[in-house]
């Protein structure tokens, strides 16, 4: 057990251990600037999320040129037309040079966080000229600004799902090991019950219960919740195990004969003490989630046009011929590698700051 | 331990009831039946599909069909008819069944032979690059989509013709030797095992490396050390026997959910197994074929649970069960 | 120089040998890799000749997406199944000749129809054996006629053999004639008798008479016990994996030499469910034929077509179709609540909301973008493939937005509160929700595109793909939806006497008001009318002046919004002969029993 004696708070103390781990901490500021892009989409993106223009679809992505004839010109873009329909190859038209602007007005309003409208956009460029950072989909969407998009959807499903599951997960399973008995049991075979139907089929057949007459924004909370139905029972099963043992300790019979009432006890006593658990487990299982979506876009039951998320972007994608000639399709499949990525380094980074031993012991 | 072991299967009863109970209530919510597919076709009348349906008891009510169907598998040990292939679905489940085995076994070679000893090599080495190199290779399997990473590999096995794009067996294959067939399945088997057992290896070779770390903290290994014992045999002799204990009873847990989660694996490398069978049931809402393929991965789930806890008791003696 | 196969005299042969002698030994041990054809059993008196030639042996290997569910013709309703055995393992008392598009003798030599139109005769070729060597006559197409007709059986295709309201009578007269009565006269018979595939009477009358037959011939059964007529048997098939057909050596037809068809000596489907590995497949040359390509890999395709040696072949526009229709049910579900909202059915059931949409909607478009250029736009019921009853005369209403806002705004529907959606005039909004088969990746594509298209008009649509069997639900059963987008596959034979269920106001598929009691609409009224003087009439001129009419009541009605006509494209090993592509199903596999494959050929021209 933990007998360092120190003055700083836990808070200080887990701090001092996490931030010795580079990429725990690398892992986390790429979360923070994916989730501050995620908010701010609306204005970092230069077009709204379902624009076409269907001439100019597989659009490769623009290059940015900065000098014209060896002449620093500040950032500005070639105009490009259709050469190859069928191959969707695109020619530059030499010449055509059309600045990047900044801070423009787009077409359509937004509001900053739902609250104050605009139409003030990054940037942008004036037609006829096209600035595909990352490329065009089929439709000539802009690859760039549905993956800003769509990182809404995808960022947001693991966090909402997990907080889900680990509300349920720690409140029944923490009153099943409290309570024992007839509710224990209950709750134990029900927990085993979704634990014995393998999960693809489950959520499949969930999928398939719920009305799907439904918008897309519908369709992401059903998702949510069918991913976050399955994911709490095997939370609940061990925060369940861990109460038992806890709930025997010396400071929670104090509790009890103190007269503290049992909601009380679960949650002021016992609970907090499985936090540093929790939240570790809570980081790993968020790119269960982001990979969830992925396979629900795969087979057809996702997130659904014109919608974006990074599943069904990726899905797009999942085709050989834009392995061969279409790579800029592959980048939303680089993002989720990217965050399931960073989580995990956070998780890990987590585990280590968070573990006892550690802060004693340190290395062997 | 045998009082034990009847107790855990009989156990599966109730727990198999609940489950088929759960999976027919959800073919029932989901709209449409078998026939709905056929009602598309303008040169079939709704007389027809009407008559169809009641030739298969879809017309019932649900709780009727449970009924009759659990009635028939209490006396008759009879799972019904596949709407789709009007067979026994054990008879069209089976032959699956035993690809999906092999499938299934084969990722978890694949995922503990290498776990382990990259584990091992990871803690030994804890911080040095070796370690950042295995701990990077993990997380790389961990954050790559399953689906993408199939594609990856097929379009790989066409590019480079090093291995066959998808499938179980050459289309030569019966008039093949015994050996040669054996070696056809084998290199049929490489890529999609590969492509099923990179997540659990990676996850696997995480545990085994905390394990090992953790056990090579505790007193007796200091002891050892102490005693001036050479480091690979504290490591190898004492510390890697214990550190692996854990991951056993994870080998059946692990084997249970390949077996059930490889279906995404075999769609796309066209593995015959019964992942894509079910999700083809699954959606043409074939129910008996459905309630079977459930029944069988519930159970394989259940004991694979079992068997993991078999194998801690035989490989850990302090562990029993009454 | 190969000239090893045993044509007709020994003469010959020895000459062959000899050849062979001279080239040297390379040469020699390609002969061994294919022998010559040995025909065991006696060439039918009545054998149908073919004009073409080929070399025997070899293996053509194609690939299906699902498992075949039954090898018995009249139990088989989906794809999976009777790609396998209707046509290369069964065949009818007629044939359709795809590149042709006409129907030819099959199982029967010859017929005859009564000038009442009331009775058919049809006559057997002499000599007709079944693939275990048993005579085939009258008593097995007049069996195969009561099951196929039998409502007791869970077949589907009970209904396309009727006319009249009564299942058409099959009358043996005697052992290689059969006459077929109607209740009423039915034009296309002899084309579609041609998808009744003649089963054995001597190997399936006991289980139909135990009632057992719906259980018959699943594919768990023996090979050896599915007996067939067309070119290719059963030789064993694997779950999952594939399955192998091999030649009948009773089969009924020759090529012009007078050498027993089919030429190959294997057939094999590989089943693959994924179309990437299917597309892979064919570039490692593990399979003969890809069909169709998906249209969006065409490019690829082509740029290793050269490399691997195989060809894409641009088979011209499909006859499917992809169309839109907005419900126009006027009818109430049980709890008396209206399918439709009554402020959208009357939108939905005034013509000029229509024809605006279909203003709306850039076909071009979605020819450029989700199609790359490889198709164009419809606006007729029938495609310019289907020669017999294609009518370009039909009424269009082509993408133009302003003529689109126009007709709304005559209807009084403007955008009164300036959010980019009009109103109608007691203010509800103009809109409604699509839907699609979320499994059909290009009708998707055509609903996000339309989606955003009739926006910029002032219509808000909810794009909402379901599952295949919700949507069905929907569109079949409850009837509660605003509109759907699908299409609709041709039958074989292009013939629109059999689309009766769509465009008669009583139809069961007539989707965007089915099964009305009488015709809502005199235009519906006049489409049935036209119908029933379409499906007495057996000239098919005088049918497709029918339909011509039918068709144009449809473009002017805009009952469906017809949106493209997509190109077909399918890839072929350069090694694979005689093939006929063609763009009717099966594209190129319809007449397999010419097929041959010059394989060893190709290995000579790359020493």
């Amino acid at each position: 057990m933990t007998t360092a004696v120190n003055d700083r708070s836990p808070w200080q103390i887990f701090w001092r251990e996490f931030k010795k781990s580079p990429v725990a901490l690398a892992g986390a500021g790429i979360l923070i600037l994916l989730y501050g892009a995620a908010i701010f989409a609306d204005f970092l993106a230069p077009w709204p999320m379902p624009q076409q223009d269907l001439d100019f679809g597989y659009h490769p992505p623009t290059p940015v040129h900065w000098f014209a004839d060896g002449r620093f010109v500040g950032p500005h873009v070639l105009a490009s037309e259709l050469v190859d329909i069928g191959r969707s190859t695109y020619r530059t038209i030499p010449g055509e040079r059309h600045p990047v602007r900044f801070f423009v007005q787009g077409r359509q309003e937004y509001r900053v966080l739902g609250l104050f409208p605009t139409r003030t956009r990054l940037f942008g460029v004036d037609p006829p000229a096209h600035l595909y950072l990352f490329g065009s989909d089929k439709y000539g969407r802009d690859t760039y600004s549905r993956l800003l998009y769509g990182s809404r959807v995808s960022l947001s499903i693991g966090l909402i799902g997990i907080a889900i599951s680990f509300l349920i997960g720690t409140l029944v399973g923490g009153l099943s090991g409290y309570l024992g008995k007839g509710f224990d049991l209950v709750v134990m075979r029900v927990t085993e019950l979704i634990m014995s139907v393998p999960a693809l089929y489950l959520i499949l057949a969930l999928r398939a219960s719920f009305p799907s007459n439904v918008p897309s924004d519908r369709m992401y909370l059903i998702i949510v919740v069918i991913l976050a139905f399955i994911g709490w029972a095997s939370l609940a099963r061990i925060v369940r195990g861990m109460v038992l043992s806890l709930r025997e300790q010396e400071y929670v019979n104090a509790a009890r004969a103190l007269g503290a009432g049992t909601l009380r006890i679960l949650f002021r006593h016992i609970l907090p003490n499985t936090m540093s658990f929790l939240i570790v487990a809570a980081t790993i299982a968020v790119p269960g989630y982001i990979l969830g979506e992925v396979t629900l876009s795969f087979l057809g039951i996702g997130i659904q046009e014109p919608q974006a998320s990074w599943g069904n972007m990726l899905t797009e994608a999942q085709n050989i011929r834009v392995l061969k000639s279409m790579p800029w399709m592959l980048i939303p499949g680089f993002f989720i590698f990217i965050v399931v990525l960073a989580y995990n380094f956070l998780g890990d980074g987590l585990a280590d700051a968070l573990n006892p031993r550690k802060v004693t012991g340190g290395k062997s | 331990m045998r009082t034990y072991l009847l107790r855990r299967v009989l156990s599966l009863v109730p727990l198999l009831l609940g489950v088929t109970f759960l999976a027919f209530l959800l073919i029932y919510l989901a709209p449409g039946d078998f026939l709905s597919q056929m009602a598309e076709n303008p040169m079939i009348s709704a007389e027809t599909i009407e008559r169809m349906r009641s030739n298969f008891g879809l017309d019932r009510p649900w709780y009727v069909q449970y009924g009759l169907w659990l009635k028939n598998v209490f006396f008759h040990l009879d799972f019904g008819e596949s709407f789709a292939f009007r067979q026994p679905v054990f008879q069209v489940i089976a032959p699956r069944l035993g690809n999906t085995l092999i499938l299934a076994l084969a990722a978890a070679v694949v995922a503990w032979g290498l776990a382990i000893p990259l584990g091992i090599l990871s803690a030994v080495k804890q911080y040095k690059w070796q370690d950042k190199a295995a701990s990077f290779f993990a997380f790389l399997g961990l954050s790559i989509p399953e689906i993408f990473f199939a594609l990856l590999m097929m379009y790989m096995a066409a590019k480079t013709g090093w291995f066959p794009v998808g499938g179980m067996r050459s289309i030569d294959h019966d008039e093949m030797q015994w050996g040669t067939q054996l070696l056809d399945i084998l290199h049929h088997l490489v890529l999609p095992a590969l492509v099923l057992g990179t997540v659990p290896m990676a996850a696997r070779m995480r545990q085994m490396r905390a394990n090992l770390l953790d056990v090579l903290r505790l007193d007796y290994v200091t002891t050892a050390r102490a005693k001036g014992l050479d480091e690979d045999v504290v490591v190898w002799k004492h510390a890697v026997r214990n550190a692996i204990n854990p991951l056993i009873t994870l080998f059946g847990f692990t084997l249970a959910t390949l077996l059930s989660g490889s279906f995404i694996v075999e769609i796309v490398m066209g593995w015959p197994g019964l992942g894509s069978l079910t999700l083809e049931a699954l959606l043409k809402q074939d129910l008996y074929l459905v309630m079977g393929s459930v029944v069988i991965a519930a159970t394989m789930l259940v004991l694979g649970n079992l068997i993991a806890d078999v194998l801690l008791v035989l490989a850990d003696p302090r562990i029993k069960y009454d | 120089m190969r000239k090893g196969r045993r044509w007709s005299g020994s003469a010959l042969a020895l000459v062959a040998v000899g050849l062979g002698l001279l080239v040297g030994p390379g040469c020699g041990r390609k002969e061994s890799a294919r022998p010559s054809f040995v025909d065991p059993h006696p060439i039918p008196a009545g054998a149908n000749k073919r004009a073409i030639e080929g070399k025997h042996g070899g293996r053509f290997v194609f690939v299906t997406i699902g498992d075949p569910k039954t090898f018995n013709p009249p139990l088989a309703n989906e794809v999976s199944s009777t790609d396998i055995i209707n046509g290369p393992m069964f065949v009818g008392l007629t044939a359709y000749n795809n590149a042709d598009q006409r129907t030819e003798p099959g199982l029967a030599e010859s017929w005859e129809a009564s000038p009442d139109g009331l009775t058919y005769t049809f006559k057997l070729r002499p000599g007709l054996r079944w693939s275990d060597g048993a005579t085939l006559d009258a008593d097995d197409v007049v069996f195969t006629a009561k099951v196929s007709l039998d409502p007791a059986l869970p077949g589907a295709t009970r209904d396309i053999f009727q006319s009249g309201g009564k299942v058409w009578e099959f009358v043996k007269v005697d052992s290689l004639t059969i006459q077929v009565k109607l209740a009423a006269p039915f034009g296309p018979l002899v084309d579609v008798i041609g998808s009744m595939y003649i089963v054995p009477e001597h190997r399936l009358a006991a289980s139909y008479a135990d009632g057992t037959f719906a259980s018959m011939w699943g594919t768990d059964t023996p090979p050896a016990d599915i007996v067939c007529n067309g070119p290719f048997r059963l030789k064993g098939f694997v779950p999952g994996e594939k399955c192998v057909l091999e030649r009948n050596p009773h089969y009924w037809e020759v090529d012009q030499n007078g050498l027993r068809l089919p030429y190959l000596d294997e057939y094999v489907f590989l089943i693959v469910k994924d179309l990437n590995t299917m597309a892979l497949k064919f570039q490692a040359g593990e399979t003969d034929l890809i069909d169709p390509i998906v249209l969006d890999q065409v490019p690829l395709f082509e740029d290793e077509a050269e490399k691997s040696g195989y060809q894409v072949v641009d088979l011209g526009l499909d006859l499917a179709t992809d169309f839109m229709w907005l419900n126009q049910n006027p009818g109430k579900d049980p709890t008396g609540k209206p399918y439709v909202e009554p402020y959208k059915l009357a939108l939905f059931r005034d013509v000029r909301f229509r024809r605006a949409i279909s203003h709306g909607v850039n076909r071009e478009g979605i020819v450029k973008s989700v199609l790359q250029g490889r198709g164009v736009p419809l606006y007729e019921p029938y495609t310019r493939t289907n020669k017999a009853f294609w009518n370009p005369n039909v009424p269009k209403f082509p993408y133009d937005p302003e003529k689109a806002k126009a007709l709304l705004d005559e209807m009084g529907l403007v955008d009164k509160n300036r959010d980019g959606v009009r109103e109608t005039p007691a203010g509800k909004p103009v809109e409604f929700t699509l839907h699609t088969n979320s499994e059909n990746n290009l009708r998707k594509s055509f609903g996000t595109v339309i989606s955003e298209d009739l926006g910029k008009i002032g219509i808000r649509v909810n794009f909402v793909p379901l599952e295949f069997n919700t949507l069905i639900t929907r569109l079949r059963a409850d009837y509660r939806y605003d509109a759907i987008l699908l299409g609709l596959a041709s039958s074989t034979p292009p013939e629109a006497a059999l689309s009766g269920n769509v465009y008669r106001s009583s139809g069961i598929t007539h989707n965007w008001n089915p099964r009305q009691k009488t015709p809502s609409t005199p235009a519906e009224a006049e489409i049935d009318r036209l119908m029933d003087q379409l499906i007495a009439e057996s000239d098919i001129a005088k049918r497709k002046e029918y339909f011509d009419r039918v068709q144009e009541i449809m473009g002017e009605e805009q009952f469906s919004i017809y949106i493209v006509n997509r190109k077909l494209y399918v890839g072929l090993r350069d090694y694979v002969r005689n093939a006929r592509p063609s763009v009717i199903r099966q594209h190129v596999t319809w007449n397999i029993q010419e097929i041959w494959v010059d394989k060893a050929d190709a290995k000579v021209a790359a020493r």
